[in-house]
């Protein structure tokens, strides 16, 4: 699949070569598919080496294994124990595949909008942000299986003095638990998009032509709408992806914390790791299908931001025809 | 009224210096405690001068008079941190868990620095190709989710040594950083009228690159180092809540029954790999204080990288 990939992407790469007007979609569509590639045959061979390693472990070591116990005389993959045919194995995947895609809607609308919008306003206001800084810095430094935790001690603490159960239940997928879930997952990404976003908007700021707007007495709100945040819109986005990529970095750690059965926790199970009533068990499989399916979401986003990149500024446009 | 950013940039600086100096003395107060309580098990103990007994995990500032699984006493004992569920004193694990995982975190950042920055040198001074095919490396490597492949390379490395398995891994998922950096001052460097005149009056290659790129590459490349040093210790405390840590990991593991994994050597990742039965009996002493005694870490280092950032104002290429 890595092969076909990698040599769809080489030839839409080489037709784009022909069709100059075409040529940055196609560019995007071909490196997309390039990446694909090689995140499929480089899973697949770490996956492979990695299965190598943890049976030639285990042998020598009888019952006791040096971390993982390799899967024995297990010719299907399994989750939660049961083995998996072929179709209930990409139903499996797709059904999680959906859960996460449900968890990183919560986690973007409410994470990484906050992190810009805050930003903005801070802009806006015309002031340092010393505080939100500082509440950024924090949420930056904080790892997020503990973020999680005090989320837990929330959830706890409102059960202990209302009675209300607001969890969402353990292990199962519903709204309030993809809720909870997608707030922490949303945290460090915010903290990384404020930050980021405060240095693109500052840089913006210095500009020759915001001294010159702000000296022809046009209203702060207009200058930092039109001559701020405009241009800087492209870095914004590239922000934006930065802190894309870092939430799906930290999915696996929010959705085993939680028991949230999507990509990230059914990927951290394939990979052996377990919970402490469990055995981990790796499927190398089950490692493959959801490690594609991440770098999926992941390239498809980078596609649409770099298209994004492209009508938002008008510079890079030039330089993508130009090279074209 | 706005305080100036010079006076900021102090604050933050002195903060961060003075949270790395205070984790040092608590390093040193932790290694300067017998090492039977940082690898003894105890069943319980009696709050000094009392009869009240305590079962571990014992609660932080406990006086305890404590004993053994035979109910043999074995002293007096002031847990300053709390203890884990075995009676031991966290203070004394995260001192002695706090050696290997600076070493660890100093072996990765001096790698992804290296790495990051032959890779940024290519990406800012190679020629078309060869900065097409860095920076495509780079973009490529973050399609996947980093946990995920930091646990398959140290799975794939760890025949060859736990150590260089968590070097590599570590390394591989975070060079991108620095080389971004590194190609993002040689292209600012690049860019300015002094560099054409460099160009122009034959100054080119290794010669460049030193005396024009390094002035420039190198406050940008010593913040990055720093803040390098709190990102590190993040990925190693998920990873050690994973269950993947540096030492030496031996596991029972049997079908159908707990997987229970004995702890040898301590590191701050190992000693939140039993997070989640500590948070499941609601034991949170073992569970937070190594998570905060990360966080806190990162947080100096992130402090005086931010400070060192404001201090050095980067122009953008």
């Amino acid at each position: 699949m890595g092969v076909a990939l990698l040599n769809l992407s080489l030839l839409i790469g080489l037709v784009a070569m022909l069709f100059p007007r075409a040529s940055t979609w196609a560019r995007i569509v071909a490196l997309a598919g390039i990446k694909l590639g090689g995140v499929v045959l480089v899973t697949a061979l770490l996956v492979h080496l990695a299965n190598e390693a943890l049976l030639s472990s285990a042998p020598a070591l009888g019952p006791i294994t040096n971390g993982l116990a390799p899967l024995p005389n297990v010719n299907l993959p399994q989750i939660s124990g049961v083995q998996l045919s072929g179709e209930d194995f990409a139903a499996a995947v797709a059904s999680a595949t959906f859960r996460s895609l449900l968890l990183i809607l919560v986690a973007i609308v409410w994470g990484v909008f906050v992190g810009l919008g805050a930003a903005y306003f801070v802009q806006l206001r015309g002031s340092n942000g010393a505080l939100l800084s500082v509440i950024a810095v924090l949420a930056w430094v904080t790892p997020t299986f503990l973020l999680a935790a005090f989320a837990q001690e929330i959830q706890a603490q409102i059960f202990n003095f209302t009675d209300l159960r607001i969890s969402g239940g353990y292990g199962t997928p519903s709204a309030l638990q993809a809720f909870w879930a997608g707030i922490v997952l949303g945290i460090r990404p915010a903290a990384y998009a404020y930050r980021q976003a405060r240095v693109s908007l500052e840089s913006e700021r210095a500009a020759d032509h915001v001294l010159t707007a702000r000296a022809s007495g046009l209203p702060w709100r207009t200058i930092v709408n039109r001559h701020i945040v405009r241009p800087a819109a492209a870095s914004l986005v590239s922000t934006w992806l930065s802190s894309f990529r870092l939430m799906l970095g930290s999915l696996p750690i929010v959705e085993f914390f939680f028991g949230y059965p999507g990509l990230g926790q059914q990927l951290v199970l394939a990979l052996g790791v377990s919970y402490p009533d469990q055995v981990g068990v790796f499927q190398p499989d089950l490692v493959v299908a959801f490690v594609v399916s991440l770098a999926v979401i992941v390239v498809t986003c980078e596609a649409l931001a770099q298209l994004a990149r492209l009508r938002l500024d008008v510079r890079l446009a030039d330089v993508s025809t130009v090279t074209a | 009224m706005r305080r100036p950013a010079f006076l900021s940039r102090y604050l933050l600086a002195t903060i961060g210096v003075a949270i790395l100096l205070a984790y040092g003395i608590l390093i040193a107060i932790g290694l300067a405690e017998p090492s039977q309580w940082s690898t003894g098990v105890y069943a319980g103990g009696l709050v000094h001068g009392t009869t009240h007994v305590e079962l571990p995990p014992f609660p932080v500032m406990a006086n305890l008079d404590v004993f053994d699984m035979d109910a043999r006493s074995s002293g007096s004992h002031l847990y300053l941190l709390g203890s884990d569920p075995g009676g031991r004193d966290l203070l004394a694990l995260i001192a002695r868990g706090s050696l290997p995982s600076l070493i660890l975190v100093a072996l990765v950042v001096v790698t992804r620095a290296f790495v990051g920055t032959i890779a940024g040198v290519l990406m800012g001074l190679g020629s078309g190709v060869v900065r097409l095919l860095s920076r495509g490396i780079g973009d490529w490597m973050v399609g996947f989710p980093y946990l995920a492949l930091a646990i398959l390379l140290i799975d794939v490395l760890t025949p060859r040594g736990r150590v260089l398995a968590f070097v590599v891994a570590m390394s591989l998922i975070g060079w991108r950083d620095m080389a971004e950096v590194v190609a993002e001052r040689i292209e600012y460097v690049r860019s300015q009228p002094f560099a054409v005149g460099a160009a122009a009056l034959g100054t080119g290659g290794l010669r460049f690159f030193q005396i024009h790129v390094v002035p420039h590459l190198r406050p940008a490349f010593i913040v990055e180092v720093v803040l390098q040093c709190s990102a590190v210790l993040v990925v190693l405390a998920e990873l050690g809540y994973l269950q993947v840590y540096l030492g030496p990991v031996i596991r029972l593991t049997q079908p159908g029954a707990n997987s229970i994994p004995l702890l040898t050597q301590p590191e701050l990742g190992q000693l939140l790999a039993n997070s989640r039965m500590y948070l499941l009996y609601r034991e949170l002493a073992p569970f937070l204080v190594p998570a905060l005694a990360i966080a806190v870490l990162a947080l100096g280092f992130e402090l005086i990288g931010t400070a060192l950032k404001g201090r050095w104002r980067f122009a953008r290429p």
